[in-house]
């Protein structure tokens, strides 16, 4: 999610060529680091065996984000992540954390990596 | 055939047999045996994990454990029937395509080099699998036609539906390659010179290439990728044969459709290289040749940005290679009119647009599949800068009124487009009408969720496994937004989606995750299918971008969907499922024994 600055003789060819849309394109697909967060907690919770009535939905929350969901029992899950690279989480179910630390390691262990 | 009376069965295996040549015996047989679980194979018999490391950083593939299907309930807010398993019926059976990114990696209209500028920001311009885009459609298009008849119900597939991004870099090779790979037609996926392999991939000065006649230099080979003797010649030379798609398919616009890299305008200097014989290797010998069609205008800005150009003397980043008037870029409508150019089996010819949209230049279209579904296939792209989309306002009307006739008819409404709501955010002005007004996600989904026979949204472009409950404000229903990933970028994988009715008010869609039909370990085959294996492989080591996240979780791959039935499905009888069921099942047959 991260968009470099272009060399500075081809950003100003490219400023005085009239074409700022084409700069403003460069911008990346939208919604990498939240999708990465809710798929990292979904991982932590179905590791941890807590089954899900609503599977945790997220949303920006100032810098970060907060995902939120409920147990078929009817406790709340939430997520935060302050959205500091690396990303960061914390899961937790009815108010205990069940979870802190990095989404990547979630994800790159649910995809079964071996080392 | 419980739900068709003799005489009806008859009528119907003897209708279907004089439709597709078959013999009407063979037909009254196979439709008079019950249906069975689809065999073949898909994520619920083995998915593939990330190995071990095997040079470096570089790390092969290995099977691992299938995945059953999840049940979810965010929707219904509570629990499913527990007889719903014994009672339920099939209404729809679909197969699902998006992104395959079929690539003309030869073309001198590519932006490779970019990647040496900023390899985050350019991720999308070179790939290692660039050349093997093909063998892996091919393949996906086995895996497809492997999974026609449900694991589920072991009903047959009516449709399949491809949301988007077929072509890479807007051409008319990729478009025409996407055609005949879906339609079973055989391929030779080069461009240029006969026989031999033009490019960034054998050329020393790409130092940030993956050279895979011998890697040692590039960025690449630092990483670990392995020397591939021969895979360059093998992936340009073979012909790619296609066991097509045995049912009739649907596409869609994606934003590589309809923009450059998905992304960028067309400067009308880029369109005469994309059929040149001079393709760059550096980026910034590229990037000045990209700007200086934008600065052909004599205003002043132009004449000063041609100045700069022609006085930092840069054109020295390019190598000749053999032109190609094949090579030529798309226009607008040429996507659509793509979708003519085609067999007449599976069909159906223009696979979703009809002479009206090539009449009147609309987008978008809609489909009935079966007798109990309409398809909506929306362009979410705006032809204008900038990978994400929007909806339109003429478009969103059209679907809004589209969905209250749905409703009004008694059929479930699915809607497909390239888009999804984490992306349906893209401000610019729409380049046809520029005054018209934009809807992003929010107001989408809400129109949406005003058509409780409105099931599903079904889409790609962000190549992550995706599924997400959208709720209406009084629970009474909603409906599932189903993304899948990418045939490009790892886990290189598409989906089956089947709807049935649990016969207690509710509805699920079994979403089924398909892996390319290629080998998970690449074995050292240089055929089509060892080239879409090692192409996954080669895609699983992508260190931009974050291949285990596209997986998805586990509520995003193999998964039961319930929600609530839009109407009273007591309304539709077995016997009308049934010869639904036998009109794709006779195809089906046609489709096995080589179409008539």
């Amino acid at each position: 999610m991260r968009r470099s600055v272009l060399a500075a003789p081809l950003l100003a060819a490219l400023a005085l060529a009239g074409c700022a849309s084409q700069i403003s394109a460069l911008a990346p697909v939208s919604g990498g680091d939240i999708t990465a967060l809710r798929i990292a907690a979904i991982d932590v919770l179905e590791q941890q065996g807590v089954e899900m009535m609503l599977v945790p939905a997220c949303v920006t929350e100032g810098e970060g984000y907060a995902c939120s969901g409920t147990t078929f029992d009817g406790k709340p899950i939430e997520v935060t992540s302050p959205g500091t690279d690396p990303l960061g989480m914390t899961v937790t179910v009815d108010g205990a954390v069940v979870f802190d630390g990095s989404v990547k390691d979630v994800i790159d262990k649910a995809a079964q990596v071996t080392e | 055939m419980a739900g068709l009376s003799r005489r009806a069965f008859l009528a119907t295996s003897a209708a279907l047999a004089g439709t597709w040549g078959l013999s009407r015996e063979a037909v009254a047989r196979t439709l008079a045996r019950p249906l069975s679980l689809g065999e073949a194979g898909s994520t619920l018999q083995q998915t593939i994990a990330i190995g071990p490391v095997q040079s470096r950083n570089y790390r092969t593939l290995l099977s691992a454990p299938g995945e059953p299907h999840i049940a979810r309930t965010d929707i219904l807010g509570v629990e499913g029937s527990s007889t719903r398993q014994q009672v339920r019926r099939s209404l729809v059976y679909i197969g699902h395509l998006s992104d395959i990114h079929l690539m003309d990696a030869q073309s001198p209209a590519r932006l490779e080099p970019m990647i040496a500028q900023n390899h985050d920001t350019w991720g999308g311009a070179f790939r290692p699998q660039d050349t093997l885009t093909t063998h892996v459609a091919a393949s996906m298009v086995q895996s497809i036609a492997d999974v026609r008849f449900s694991p589920v119900t072991g009903a047959p597939l009516s449709a399949a539906f491809v949301t988007g991004d077929t072509a890479d870099m807007l051409s008319h090779l990729e478009t025409r390659w996407y055609v005949d790979l879906l339609d079973g037609v055989p391929i030779t996926p080069n461009s240029g010179a006969v026989g031999i392999y033009e490019g960034v991939q054998v050329w020393g000065e790409a130092y940030w290439a993956y050279h895979p006649e011998d890697p040692t230099g590039d960025w690449f080979g630092e990483y670990g990728f392995p020397a591939v003797p021969g895979m360059l010649q093998a992936a340009v030379t073979q012909q790619v044969d296609s066991a097509g798609l045995p049912v009739p398919w649907y596409g869609v616009y994606g934003n590589h459709d309809t923009t450059f890299l998905g992304t960028l305008g067309v400067p009308p200097a880029l369109k005469a290289l994309a059929v040149g014989d001079r393709k760059a290797f550096e980026w910034l010998a590229l990037g000045l040749d990209y700007v200086q069609g934008w600065s052909a205008d004599t205003s002043a800005f132009g004449r000063l940005a041609h100045e700069l150009i022609t006085n930092l003397g840069l054109h020295s980043g390019f190598k000749s290679v053999t032109s190609d008037p094949a090579r030529k870029l798309l226009e607008q409508q040429d996507f659509m009119k793509a979708h003519f150019q085609t067999t007449p089996n599976p069909g159906p010819v223009g696979h979703g647009f009809t002479q009206e949209n090539l009449d009147t230049g609309r987008t978008y279209w809609s489909a009935d599949i079966g007798p109990f579904v309409r398809a909506f296939g929306l362009d979410t792209c705006n032809q204008v800068a900038g990978p994400d989309g929007a909806v339109p306002q003429e478009q969103f009307d059209w679907l809004e009124a589209g969905l209250a006739q749905a409703q009004a008819d008694g059929r479930l409404a699915m809607v497909f487009s390239h888009h999804n709501s984490a992306t349906l955010e893209n401000g610019a002005a729409l380049a046809t009408n520029p005054g018209q007004r934009l809807i992003h996600a929010d107001e989408f989904i809400a129109m949406l969720l005003k058509y409780p026979a409105c099931i599903a949204w079904v889409n790609g472009h962000t190549h992550i496994n995706t599924i997400l409950a959208h709720r209406a404000p009084d629970a009474s229903s909603g409906f599932w937004e189903i993304t899948t990933a990418s045939c490009i970028d790892f886990p290189q994988q598409q989906q089956t989606i089947e709807v049935v009715d649990n016969r207690d008010g509710t509805l699920s869609l079994f979403t089924t995750v398909l892996d390319h039909a290629a080998p998970a370990e690449w074995s050292g085959d240089l055929s089509t299918m060892g080239l879409a294996s090692l192409s996954r492989q080669l895609s699983a080591n992508d260190w931009v971008e974050f291949p285990a996240m596209r997986l998805g979780s586990s509520m995003d791959r193999n998964c039961e969907l319930l929600v609530q039935a839009p109407f009273d499905t007591n309304r539709i009888t077995d016997a009308m499922i049934e010869a639904a069921q036998a009109a794709d099942r006779t195809r089906i047959m046609a489709y096995e024994q080589g179409w008539p």
